[in-house]
């Protein structure tokens, strides 16, 4: 069962290491999130040349694909990832 | 060890305990803190396991309370070790909960759930079309298309959502004193919890058959009355 992030880092000796990995991932993952949805963004706005799509989705995808490596390794489901974060501002903002 | 398993914060310390059992059967009893008063029963164990019975009993102690007392609920298995620790933690909260208590006196809390909003979400023939004409376009502008048409599926359900909730809200707000409402996109369901006096526990049920009646097509659960534990404000600290 996916455990929720807790709003405060509440951490031991034991499982230090685990959640401090969990940390880094799960903002990893925010980042990436926010920069794929940039790109969503900027390919509907037709502000890409064909190649340049191509290039940045290939890029995406393997950075998903490294990150769905990492959490398969780690253990880590979808949900332990989740800041719980509302990006619509920041995903909204014009460049 | 005896432990302390606290069910929530009562207007006076002086409460009616003739027909009340905490967990394990034990007697109920107050804790002062100022005006108020932690409810509590002994408990011989450090953590107790969320049944179905044990989860009831909690209310049960809590619906008891509230029919003659304002009733701040906490949260179930909040355990401390002693009635000495438990008047350290409140003491510095005791304005704030005097204030919850006032504002939150001869109200209960509806929870409603609203599924199926998802109908008509979805475009399954576009998808399929797009889903062909896909096949022949490289990986990664695959990869963002796709990526692409999930988020433009979500906004539309989102849009959907907050029009759903707009129409609920025109039945239930004009009997409720307030009113919390939130969508989980990854399950397609609006969920609230609705803040009502008690004596307008009529007219909101009634609300709620109305709404109904005028959105067959959704699934809207209510249940309740429960404490109003979503409209405290006071939060205890998360480990006692």
């Amino acid at each position: 069962m996916p455990r929720p992030m807790p709003s405060r880092l509440a951490t031991d000796g034991e499982t230090a290491a685990d959640d401090l990995v969990r940390l880094v991932l799960a903002l990893v993952e925010t980042l990436r999130q926010l920069v794929e949805r940039q790109a969503i963004r900027r390919v509907e706005g037709g502000q890409l040349a064909d190649d340049d799509v191509e290039r940045l989705g290939l890029a995406l995808l393997r950075l998903e694909q490294r990150m769905d490596g990492l959490k398969a390794h780690f253990g880590l489901q979808d949900d332990d990832l989740s800041l719980r974060l509302d990006l619509g501002d920041l995903a909204d903002e014009r460049e | 060890m005896t432990m302390l398993y606290v069910y929530g914060i009562v207007d006076s310390p002086r409460f009616d305990r003739t027909s009340l059992k905490g967990h394990d059967g034990a007697d109920v009893f107050a804790v002062p803190c100022g005006d108020c008063a932690a409810v509590a029963s002994d408990l011989s164990r450090r953590t107790i396991a969320p049944s179905p019975r044990s989860v009831w009993l909690h209310e049960h102690v809590l619906d008891t309370l509230m029919r003659r007392h304002a009733v701040l609920p906490l949260r179930f298995a909040t355990i401390v070790p002693d009635a000495g620790m438990l008047r350290n933690r409140l003491r510095p909260m005791h304005r704030a909960l005097a204030g919850d208590l006032r504002r939150l006196r001869g109200k209960i809390e509806f929870a409603l759930r609203v599924t199926n909003i998802h109908a008509g979400w979805l475009h399954a023939g576009d998808a399929e079309r797009d889903g062909a004409a896909a096949q022949v376009l490289p990986p990664g502008t695959r990869y963002l298309r796709a990526k692409a048409e999930r988020w433009r599926e979500r906004t539309a359900g989102e849009d959907a959502a907050r029009r759903i909730e707009r129409e609920l809200r025109r039945h239930l707000d004009p009997v409720a004193e307030n009113a919390v409402w939130a969508l989980a996109t990854r399950s397609a369901t609006l969920t609230a919890s609705y803040l009502v006096e008690r004596k307008e526990v009529s007219a909101f049920v009634a609300a709620v058959v109305d709404a109904r009646a005028c959105h067959p097509a959704l699934d809207v659960s209510c249940t309740g009355p429960w404490a109003p534990y979503s409209f405290v404000t006071v939060r205890p600290p998360e480990a006692w």
